[in-house]
């Protein structure tokens, strides 16, 4: 039987090594053929460092796991060397995407997997915008799926025989708790930001910026995330030096979505998974 | 230029909007019940020999670390033993609750940092007999035994203990404690939480050199965001630190209310072998006027300058009233903000005092 043929994003691949415990999730992923672009390799190896403290992991096991992830990757030339020079630069006109970043190349790796392998390709990102933006491109051109993190544990749940529902719900837990800890460190920086912003006040105009900055503090803090998006955009034209908190904080930004945040999907799967059965093969047989 | 003194017969701005860190930055004004109460917890476990935990709660920015520090001053757990005619004053710490995945770790790692072995050593020179014989009195693990040993003896490489404690000793380092029967590191959360509490004990030992120890542990709500893992490890921890510390160990836990989590959703965090506990939940409640007045008028007596009739100069109490009454039901903090700002924009400007006519000026400003 063919393997599922997945594509993953670097969020998705840091949210899974940070959740994972003692490689349980790391072992599993011989289940599914695993694809990685180049870009998606490289955004890993750059971020997972500011990720991981010395303190949670040793260097040596976090050398084995992005070693077993090296060998996922499919460089760009190989994909050249089959569709032409041009390849990248046809997809980019054909989703009119402007980033060529690691959901770009991921869009356009998964096009070539299912062409070239004549099958339909998963493509996991927790990069919500990312995700709402390539759907339609990926329902048209047919190439498969785009889904989560949440959905690819459950995924991998049905899978294995021996992956227990207790052990899912212990891994979604640890990715709530991903989120929920990156929210609240996002918060507390963006609380010292405004105090230093109140302590360097020394004209009117000021004011005005860190009103609506106090503003938009209550926002996160009242947990509406949407108006927090929404008044959020806005801030880097009045303090650019905020955009270092944009990029640090990627996730806190991008698992959410006009309708959808990843954070209420993992609570309600984990309330799901303890009332649906999920069914994997050995379940359906008589 | 007149001066600022001058101007507002103060030393200085004294509205904080962020907790102070020096002593000097330290000061208690008003809430006079939130504060009694502390100082209530506080003296108690200089005198009585029962283990307590305490819950503090209110929102964001009501004065709940602010009270950790203060009540950590030197100056205040020795005025504290004076009033409570105590035999020895507390040894505090502030740590936060932590968010990585070593949660236990953490905790034990922030404690040490604030623990200053050679002035504990100094402290406990003229009874290290008697503080042997305790150790082996209450301890029931050999090597906790040898590393509480190595801890009150001089003659043991301070670095070096500390290497140990923080694990990060190599192995030949580790060699020169085996004679002090230190034969491994500490590799599991049950070594860090036996050795705390052992040593907690030690510390109080008697009440002679310390009375109680106490622990404040700062942004508990964060318990809300750690995987049921972490926290089923924070709760086994507050349960084992107080099943093997019986006497003398205070801790307070500092949860601030959010929409993420609220007093009432404690239970779900919290086991009930911890939960059952909390002796005492004290609320740090949002101001209403009366406090908000009492607050202001004490703090400003502080930092006075010379002499005014008006307890709130250089505010008008009518503007006073104006601002509670437009900020609402708002933190502390936020109050702080206010009249900070108020105040700095009438230092910019050279208005002063500050009576209605300037708040009006400021007024767009300064409340939103």
């Amino acid at each position: 039987m063919s393997k599922i043929i997945c594509t993953l994003d670097a969020c998705t691949v840091i949210n899974l090594i940070l959740i994972d415990e003692e490689d349980y999730l790391l072992k599993k992923l011989s289940l599914v053929d695993l694809h990685l672009a180049e870009k998606v390799f490289y955004e890993i190896n750059r971020n997972i460092s500011k990720e991981i403290t010395t303190s949670e992991y040793e260097s040596k096991d976090i050398d084995q796991v992005l070693t077993y992830f090296r060998q996922k990757r499919v460089l760009d030339d190989v994909i050249t060397t089959e569709f032409g020079k041009n390849y990248f630069a046809k997809i980019k006109n054909i989703t009119n995407y402007s980033k060529l970043n690691g959901e770009f190349y991921s869009v356009a790796l998964s096009m070539y997997l299912s062409r070239f392998k004549s099958q339909k390709v998963f493509f996991y990102t927790d990069d919500i915008p990312a995700k709402v933006e390539f759907k339609e491109f990926y329902n048209v051109q047919q190439i498969g799926h785009i889904a989560d993190s949440v959905d690819f544990l459950m995924m991998i749940y049905w899978l294995d025989d021996n992956f227990r529902v207790k052990e899912l719900d212990r891994f979604l837990d640890n990715l709530h708790s991903r989120y929920a800890t990156e929210r609240k460190l996002f918060l507390s920086e963006l609380r010292a930001f405004y105090e230093s912003k109140l302590n360097e006040r020394n004209n009117r105009n000021q004011l005005k910026r860190i009103r609506e900055l106090s503003v938009i503090i209550n926002h996160l803090n009242n947990a509406d995330y949407l108006k927090f998006k929404q008044s959020f955009s806005g801030m880097t034209s009045l303090y650019p030096e905020i955009s270092r908190l944009l990029k640090k904080y990627k996730l806190v930004f991008e698992s959410s979505s006009m309708s959808y945040n990843i954070t209420e999907k993992i609570i309600a799967y984990r309330e799901k998974i303890k009332v649906d059965k999920i069914y994997k093969l050995m379940d359906l047989c008589d | 230029m007149t001066s600022f003194s001058d101007k507002f017969k103060l030393t200085t701005n004294p509205f904080r909007m962020t907790p102070g860190v020096q002593d000097s930055e330290l000061v208690w004004a008003g809430f006079e019940d939130v504060k009694r109460r502390l100082e209530s917890r506080i003296k108690r476990s200089t005198r009585i020999q029962n283990s307590s935990l305490v819950l503090n709660w209110g929102e964001y920015g009501s004065g709940k670390t602010h009270a950790a520090r203060f009540f950590s001053k030197n100056e205040e757990l020795v005025r504290l033993k004076v009033e409570a005619d105590a035999k020895s004053i507390p040894y505090s710490v502030v740590i936060q609750l932590p968010k990585g995945r070593n949660a236990v770790f953490s905790i034990y790692k922030s404690i040490i940092d604030q623990i200053n072995i050679e002035k504990v050593r100094n402290d406990f020179e003229g009874g290290k007999e008697r503080i042997i014989e305790f150790i082996e009195a209450i301890s029931n693990n050999n090597h906790v035994e040898a590393v509480l040993k190595a801890f009150f003896n001089e003659g043991v490489d301070r670095q070096l203990l500390m290497k140990y404690l923080y694990g990060v000793i190599s192995n030949s380092e580790l060699k020169k404690l085996n004679e002090f029967g230190i034969l491994r590191p500490f590799d599991d959360e049950s070594d860090y939480t036996k050795f705390l509490s052992n040593l907690f004990s030690c510390l109080t030992y008697e009440k002679r050199i310390y009375s109680c120890f106490i622990i404040w542990i700062d942004e508990f709500e964060d318990i809300s965001v750690l995987n049921n893992s972490n926290i089923d490890r924070i709760n086994n921890f507050i349960r084992e630190i107080f099943d093997n510390t019986p006497n003398n160990l205070l801790v307070f836990l500092n949860l601030t209310q959010s929409a993420q989590i609220s007093v009432e959703d404690l239970s779900q965090y919290m086991h009930e072998s911890v939960n059952s506990r909390i002796k005492d939940r004290i609320n740090f409640e949002l101001p209403t006027e009366e406090l908000f007045k009492n607050y202001l008028a004490d703090l400003l007596a502080q930092f006075r300058v010379g002499t005014d009739t008006n307890k709130f100069y250089p505010f008008d109490e009518v503007v006073v009233n104006n601002i509670i009454t437009e900020l609402g039901d708002v933190s502390l903090r936020k109050f702080n903000e206010t009249l900070s700002l108020l105040l700095e924009l009438s230092d910019l400007d050279e208005k002063y005092p500050i009576n209605m006519e300037v708040y009006e000026e400021y007024r767009a400003d300064i409340i939103y």
